[in-house]
C-alpha cells in the first residue's frame, strides 16, 4: 500500500517535532554550543541528498531497475555510515571546543534521530515511513523524559496531536482499502478533530489526577541512561554515577548539605547548632562578648558519634545527604564545592538587601542615624513545622499583598546580616525556639547575633510582595531625615522628566523609565574621584553610562529632589537566569552584588495616621532604576494579566500608530490580493522546477502547477475525474479556445502514464505547450466558473 | 500521434485497417459510433462479445457484418431449446465405406461464430462453448481439436423475453469480454435509415472483407504490446478490489476478468492511436466489461459501475 500525501506530510511533521525535541534537550545541556546546530544541518543535508539520489534512481529504474537498486543500496550504505560518523564527529568537536563529552544516551539519541531522518527521507517505501514514525515516537519520548521544560511540553503536545492525526489517517487508509462501500474517501475532518480534541481533553483531565512526576520517572526507567561519562559527573541524570547515592539519608548520612534534616553530623565547621551534654564545655566566661557564639541547642541523641570524614555537598539539586543503605564498602565521597554565595528556593528575581544608605555627600553613600525598627517576637509554635519569628508591625493593614516564602541556604557568604527580601516580616530557622538569635543592625537590616552566619545554614524568610495594580501612597520627605546632597542641575532634570505626569508613582515610573532607557549599564566603568566633580552630574550629563550604584544613587537623589523619601539599598540580586529548573534553586554569585532604590510608603489618607506609622514601622518599597533588572511583584491573577496585556498592547499600538496603520494596510492588501499573490508564488515555483533538464519533470511540474492553481481558484479536480476530463471541462469554460493548448492533455497523459513510450511531440513543442498551459490555465476559467462546483464541470465534459 | 517506435508504412496500414473496419461497421449500424468503438475494442482484445438488446435493434446485423468483415470461416448458430452440445462441437460418425469413425466438425470450427439468441438453448448446450471460448480448443472423445487464433464468438440475447429462456451461467458470462446494448437510434438516424431503405433490395448484401484473420491476429498482437503503466495498473487493481468489497455485489471481478479488462483497455488505447493506456480508457470500457461479470442484488450494473468509478480516485500525481 502506498502512503497518501497527507500521511507523508504528517510523517515529516512528526519527524520535525521529534528533531525539535531532541534539539531542545541538547540546547539545555549545552546552551552555548553551536555543535548541535551544525550536526543537525549536516544530517538534514545528507537526508536531502539521500532523497535526491533515491528519486534519481527511481527515474533510472525505468530503464535498468536492477542496476539502480544496487546503486541505491551502495549510496544508502555510504550515507548511513556518514550519519553515524556525524554523531561521533560532533562528540569529538564538543570535546575539543567545549571540553564536554556527551553521555552515551545522548549519543544514542542522536544516532536514533539520524536514523529517523534517513527513514523519513526514504518515504517512497511505505514501510520506511512507518518505521520513521515509530522511531520518532521513541526519540520524542526519550528526549522529552530526559529534560521536561515548558518548550518540550508544548512540542510534546504538538507531537501527540500530529501523531493522533497520523494514526487516524493510517486507520482510515486501511479501512478504505478493505471496504469502499461508502462514497466518502478522504478522512472526515470534523469527527477527526472531535476525536483528537476528546483525547487531549481526557489527557488534560487525567493529568492532575495521576501522579505525573511519578509516571514520568517510571517511564524514563525504560530508556537507557548511563548517568554520565565518569563516576562523579555533574551532568549525571541519575542511576549510575552518584545516582544510587542520591537518596534521602534516613539513618546513615555520609555528607553535609544545606538542608533541613533530622540528622546531624559531627563536624569541625561552625554551625548554628550545638549539642549540649555532659561533655560540653559550656560558655566560657573569659571570652569577650563579641567572640561568644550563639547556637541552637540540640538533643544529644540528634547527632551520632562518628569521627569519620564527611563529604560536603554544595551542588544545587543534590540536596540530600549522600548515603548508602547497603552494608557494602563505601566509596570515599569527595566534597562538591560551589562558588555560589547562597542559594535561594522560591520565586525570583529577588532583591536581597544587606545594607541601606540614607546619606550621600557627593562622593560616597553612607548610613547615618538609627532605624527605629520594630521588635522581634516568637510566634506560638504549632502553626507550622518551623518556629517563626515575626518582625512585629512589619505588615501594616493598609498593605494589600501576597506573602512569599523563600528559603536561603548560606554557602560562602561571610556576614552576620541576613540577606532580606523587601518587606520581610517573618523568619525561621529549623529547631529554633527563641528569638534572641536575631537582632537588627543600625540601618534596620535583620542580622544574626553571631560573628557570621555559619556555612550551610538554612533560613526561611517570609515577605510581602506588593501587587503592581494597587501600590500604596508614597511618603514625602520629612525634616528629621538627613537629606541627600542635591545639586540644582540634577533637581532641574528631575523636574523636567516628571513635569507632564501626576505626582506619585507616575513620577517615579517616568523617572526610572528615563534612566532605564536613556542610560547604559556598564558594570566595568570606573569613576575617578576628582575633587569638586559631582559623580552623579558626570554620570547624568557627560558619560551617560556607569555601574548600578550610580543609577541607584542618581535615582535616589532625584526622587528626593522631587520630595519623596528615598534611600539606596545594596545587597544581592537573584537572577532568573541562574535558576536551575531541576533543583528549583537559584544560586547567587559574588557578581550578583547590586544597588537599588527604596521609597517609603504610607497608607491612604483615611487609614493613615501618625501613630499607625509609628506602630507598624516604615514600609520601604523597592524601585529599580537600573536597566536589565526587575522587581518581583505579587503573582498576577489571570484577569489582571489579560488586562495588563491588553493595556500594553494598546499602548504599543498608540505609540507606533503610524507603523500599525501601515501594517494594517499591508495586511488588508495582502488579504485582498491573496489569490493572485499565491498564484504568482506558485508560478515562481513552477519557473524554478521548469529549469529541470528532464522533459518529463518539466511536464510534471506544469501538471502540478495546474492542480495547485485549480485548488486555489476552487476548481480542484474531483478525485474520480481523470486528468483529460478535468482539463476538457476547463477548456469548455474558456471564452476563447485559442488560449488553451489543446495538445497539452496528450503530453500530460504521456508523462503520467506513458512510462517508456516515446514522446508524442518534439521537445520544443512540448515546452511551448507547457508554457502556454502555465500562462493561461485556470486564471480566466476561475472567473467564468464562479459558483459552479468542480464536479459539475466534469459532468459537462463527459 | 504516439507511434514513434513503429515504422511509418506499418503505421499507415494499421491506421487504414482500423479505419476500414470502423467505416464498415458504421455504415451498417448507423448513429452508434461509441458502440462500434467498443465492438472493435472487443475484437482487437481477442475477447468474445455478448450483445444484449431488445429485438430489432440490429444485433444480428452487427454480428453478421462483423463476421463478414473479418473474412475467414463464418458459422452461424441459431440457438433453440433442442440444440445439443454435439450440434455445436461436432461428432464422430462411422463411415461405412472406410469402416472408420470420421470426425464431423460442428459450427464451432470457424473464425467467427455467431450464436444467435444464446439464452434460448439449454445450459447443457451453452456449456459446450466453455472450453472453446476460454482456451480456443475443443475436446471430443479424448481428442483435442485446436481452433483458429482469431476464434471470435458473438452471442446475442434478448433481455425482455423470459419465456423458454435459460439465463447464461456466471462461469460462461465471465468468458465474454464485454456485454453491449445498442439501444434505440436517434430520430435523425432513424430518418436516415428509412431514407436509405427506399428502393433497396430485400436481401442484405454481404459486407466486404476489410481484414483477414491473419491481419486481425497481427493487430491483436500489437494491442497486447500497448503499455499499461504502474499507475493505471494500480487503478485497475483498486477498482477490482472495490467490486469485491461492495455488499450488494455477490460476485466481484475475478483475476481472469481483470486480465480481460486490461486487454480491452489496451485495445481501446490502440484504437485512440496511443501506445499507452490511460485511466480514461479504463473508465470508458468499465461498464461493458463489468456489466457482464458483476453478479449481485443490484438493480442495474450501470449504477454499481458509476458508484465504483466515483469511489476510487484516479491516479494523477502521487
Amino acid at each position: 500500500m502506498v502512503a497518501s500525501p497527507t500521511m507523508r506530510y504528517l510523517t515529516l511533521l512528526l519527524t520535525g517535532v521529534a528533531i525539535a525535541l531532541v534539539h531542545c534537550t541538547m540546547r539545555e545541556r549545552q546552551p552555548n554550543s553551536v555543535v548541535p546546530f551544525a550536526q543537525l544541518a549536516v544530517v538534514l543535508c545528507l537526508a536531502i541528498i539521500l532523497h535526491r539520489v533515491q528519486r534519481a534512481c527511481q527515474l533510472d529504474g525505468r530503464t535498468n531497475a536492477q542496476q539502480a537498486a544496487s546503486h541505491l543500496k551502495i549510496v544508502k550504505g555510504i550515507l548511513f555510515t556518514l550519519l553515524i560518523a556525524a554523531t561521533m564527529l560532533a562528540d569529538i568537536v564538543n570535546h575539543i571546543c567545549y571540553d564536554t563529552r556527551s553521555p552515551a544516551e545522548i549519543l544514542l539519541l542522536c544516532t536514533l534521530r539520524d536514523m529517523m531522518v534517513v527513514l523519513a527521507a526514504s518515504q517512497s517505501n511505505d514501510r520506511a515511513g512507518r518505521f520513521a514514525v515509530l522511531a520518532s515516537l521513541y526519540v520524542s519520548l526519550f528526549a522529552f523524559l530526559m529534560r521536561v521544560s515548558s518548550a518540550s511540553i508544548a512540542l510534546m503536545c504538538a507531537y501527540l496531536i500530529a501523531g493522533m492525526w497520523w494514526l487516524l489517517e493510517s486507520h482510515w487508509a486501511d479501512v478504505r482499502s478493505r471496504c469502499t462501500r461508502t462514497g466518502e474517501t478522504s478522512l472526515p475532518v470534523v469527527p477527526a478533530i472531535f476525536a483528537i480534541g476528546t483525547c487531549m481533553a481526557g489527557a488534560i483531565l487525567i493529568f492532575p489526577i495521576t501522579n505525573s512526576i511519578q509516571t514520568t520517572t517510571d517511564i524514563s526507567g525504560f530508556f537507557p541512561s548511563s548517568g554520565g561519562t565518569s563516576w562523579h559527573d555533574p551532568r549525571a541524570q541519575g542511576g549510575v554515577g552518584d545516582g544510587d547515592q542520591l537518596v534521602r539519608a534516613e539513618s546513615d548520612a555520609d555528607s553535609f548539605g544545606p538542608v533541613e534534616s533530622e540528622l546531624f553530623l559531627e563536624s569541625e565547621m561552625p554551625s548554628l547548632y550545638d549539642v549540649i551534654n555532659e561533655f560540653s564545655e559550656g560558655v566560657r566566661e573569659e571570652k569577650p562578648k563579641q567572640q561568644q557564639r550563639r547556637a541552637i541547642p540540640l538533643n544529644a541523641n540528634a547527632s551520632r558519634e562518628n569521627h569519620e570524614n564527611r563529604a560536603l555537598s554544595e551542588q544545587p539539586g543534590r540536596e540530600f545527604s549522600l548515603v548508602r543503605r547497603s552494608r557494602r564498602k563505601r566509596t570515599a565521597l569527595k566534597d562538591k564545592r560551589s562558588t555560589a554565595l547562597l542559594q535561594i528556593l522560591g520565586r525570583v528575581p529577588l532583591h536581597l538587601g544587606l545594607h541601606a544608605y540614607n546619606h550621600y555627600d557627593g562622593h560616597r553613600l553612607s548610613w547615618t542615624g538609627k532605624e527605629t525598627r520594630n521588635s522581634l517576637e516568637l510566634e506560638t509554635p504549632g502553626q507550622g513545622s518551623a518556629n517563626w519569628v515575626r518582625l512585629s508591625g512589619a505588615s501594616p493593614p493598609w498593605i494589600t499583598s501576597h506573602a512569599d516564602l523563600h528559603q536561603l541556604r548560606i554557602l560562602n557568604l561571610r556576614t552576620e546580616r541576613i540577606p532580606s527580601p523587601p518587606n520581610l516580616f517573618r523568619v525561621a530557622v529549623d529547631h529554633m525556639h527563641t528569638s534572641n538569635l536575631f537582632r537588627f543592625a543600625d540601618d534596620g537590616v535583620l542580622s544574626m547575633d553571631l560573628e557570621c552566619i555559619p556555612q550551610l545554614s538554612v533560613i526561611n524568610v517570609m515577605s510581602h510582595r506588593l501587587s503592581r495594580s494597587s501600590m500604596p501612597d508614597l511618603a514625602h520627605t520629612t525634616t528629621d531625615n538627613t537629606p541627600l546632597a542635591i545639586s540644582t542641575r540634577i533637581s532641574q532634570l528631575a523636574r523636567q522628566w516628571t513635569q507632564d505626569v501626576d505626582a506619585g508613582w507616575s513620577q517615579v515610573d517616568s523617572l526610572c523609565e528615563h534612566l532605564r532607557s536613556e542610560y547604559v549599564l556598564d558594570q566595568d566603568a570606573t569613576t575617578e574621584d576628582e575633587g569638586g566633580t559631582d559623580l552623579l552630574e558626570e554620570f547624568l550629563f557627560v558619560r551617560k553610562r556607569g555601574p548600578d550604584y550610580l543609577f541607584a544613587s542618581t535615582a535616589a537623589v532625584m526622587l528626593r529632589s522631587l520630595g519623596y523619601e528615598a534611600r539606596v539599598r545594596s545587597g544581592f540580586y537573584a537572577r532568573s537566569e541562574n535558576y536551575d529548573a531541576d533543583a528549583g534553586i537559584t544560586s547567587v554569585y559574588p557578581n550578583d552584588l547590586h544597588f537599588w532604590v527604596e521609597l517609603l510608603a504610607v497608607g491612604s489618607d483615611e487609614e493613615f495616621e501618625n501613630n499607625e506609622h509609628a506602630r507598624h514601622g516604615p514600609v520601604w518599597i523597592t524601585v529599580e532604576p537600573t536597566p536589565g533588572y526587575d522587581v518581583l511583584y505579587a503573582p498576577e491573577t489571570l484577569w489582571a494579566r489579560i488586562g495588563r496585556c491588553l493595556t500594553d498592547a494598546s499602548r504599543f499600538v498608540m505609540r507606533r500608530w503610524r507603523s500599525t496603520l501601515a501594517l494594517l494596510f499591508v495586511a488588508t492588501t495582502v488579504w485582498i490580493l491573496r489569490i493572485p499573490l499565491w498564484d504568482r508564488c506558485l508560478t515562481l515555483v513552477w519557473n524554478y522546477d521548469f529549469r529541470s533538464e528532464c522533459q518529463r519533470d518539466r511536464v510534471l511540474a506544469t501538471v502540478r502547477l495546474l492542480e495547485r492553481r485549480a485548488a486555489l481558484y476552487k476548481v480542484s479536480r474531483p478525485h474520480h475525474a481523470t486528468l483529460l476530463q478535468w482539463l476538457q471541462s476547463h477548456k469548455n469554460l474558456l471564452p476563447d479556445e485559442q488560449q488553451w493548448p489543446s495538445d497539452f492533455p496528450i503530453v500530460a497523459s504521456w508523462v503520467l502514464y506513458g512510462e517508456t513510450t516515446s514522446a508524442p511531440f518534439n521537445e520544443r513543442h512540448i515546452a511551448t505547450l507547457c508554457r502556454m498551459a502555465a500562462r493561461s490555465a485556470f486564471r480566466t476559467a476561475a472567473r467564468a466558473s464562479q459558483g459552479k462546483a468542480a464536479s459539475e464541470f466534469v459532468l459537462e465534459a463527459t | 500521434m504516439g507511434f514513434g517506435t513503429n515504422l511509418e508504412a506499418e503505421r499507415i496500414s494499421t491506421f487504414d485497417s482500423i479505419e476500414a473496419m470502423r467505416r464498415t461497421l458504421n455504415s451498417v449500424i448507423r448513429g452508434k459510433e461509441s458502440a462500434v468503438e467498443l465492438v472493435l475494442a472487443c475484437l482487437l482484445s481477442g475477447g468474445h462479445l455478448l450483445l444484449e438488446d431488445l429485438p430489432g435493434l440490429g444485433k444480428t446485423t452487427l454480428a453478421k457484418t462483423l463476421s463478414y468483415m473479418i473474412g475467414g470461416k463464418f458459422s452461424r448458430l441459431q440457438c433453440t431449446p433442442d440444440l445439443m452440445p454435439n450440434d455445436i462441437t461436432g461428432f464422430y460418425i462411422f463411415n461405412q465405406k472406410t469402416r472408420e469413425f470420421e470426425f464431423n466438425e460442428g459450427p464451432i470450427f470457424s473464425d467467427v461464430l455467431l450464436a444467435d439468441e444464446i439464452n434460448r438453448t439449454t445450459p447443457r448446450t451453452q456449456s459446450a462453448l466453455f472450453e472453446a471460448m476460454s482456451e480456443r480448443q475443443v475436446t471430443i472423445d479424448r481428442t483435442c481439436h485446436i481452433l483458429p487464433e482469431t476464434f471470435f464468438v458473438i452471442a446475442t440475447q434478448n433481455p425482455v423475453d423470459y419465456h423458454g429462456v435459460y439465463p447464461l451461467p456466471e462461469a460462461q458470462l465471465d468468458r465474454f469480454a464485454m456485454k453491449l446494448s445498442l439501444g434505440y437510434p436517434s430520430r435523425t438516424t432513424e430518418l436516415d435509415i428509412l431514407a436509405r431503405d427506399i428502393g433497396r433490395e430485400r436481401r442484405v448484401e454481404a459486407a466486404e472483407h476489410v481484414i483477414t484473420p491473419t491481419g486481425l491476429s497481427v493487430l491483436q498482437e500489437r494491442v497486447s504490446q500497448i503499455v499499461v503503466g504502474e499507475k493505471v495498473r494500480g487503478y485497475l487493481v483498486d477498482l477490482a478490489a472495490a467490486t469485491r468489497g461492495y455488499r450488494d455485489v455477490t460476485l466481484g471481478l475475478s483475476p481472469r476478468g481483470l486480465l480481460t479488462w486490461q486487454r480491452v483497455v489496451q485495445a481501446r488505447a490502440f484504437l485512440m492511436g496511443r501506445d499507452f493506456a490511460t485511466p480514461d480508457d479504463v473508465q470508458d470500457v468499465a461498464l461493458p466489461v463489468l456489466s457482464v461479470r458483476l453478479v449481485g442484488e443490484f438493480s442495474s450494473a450501470e449504477t454499481v459501475v458509476q458508484r465504483l468509478l466515483n469511489d476510487i480516485p484516479t491516479p494523477v500525481i502521487t
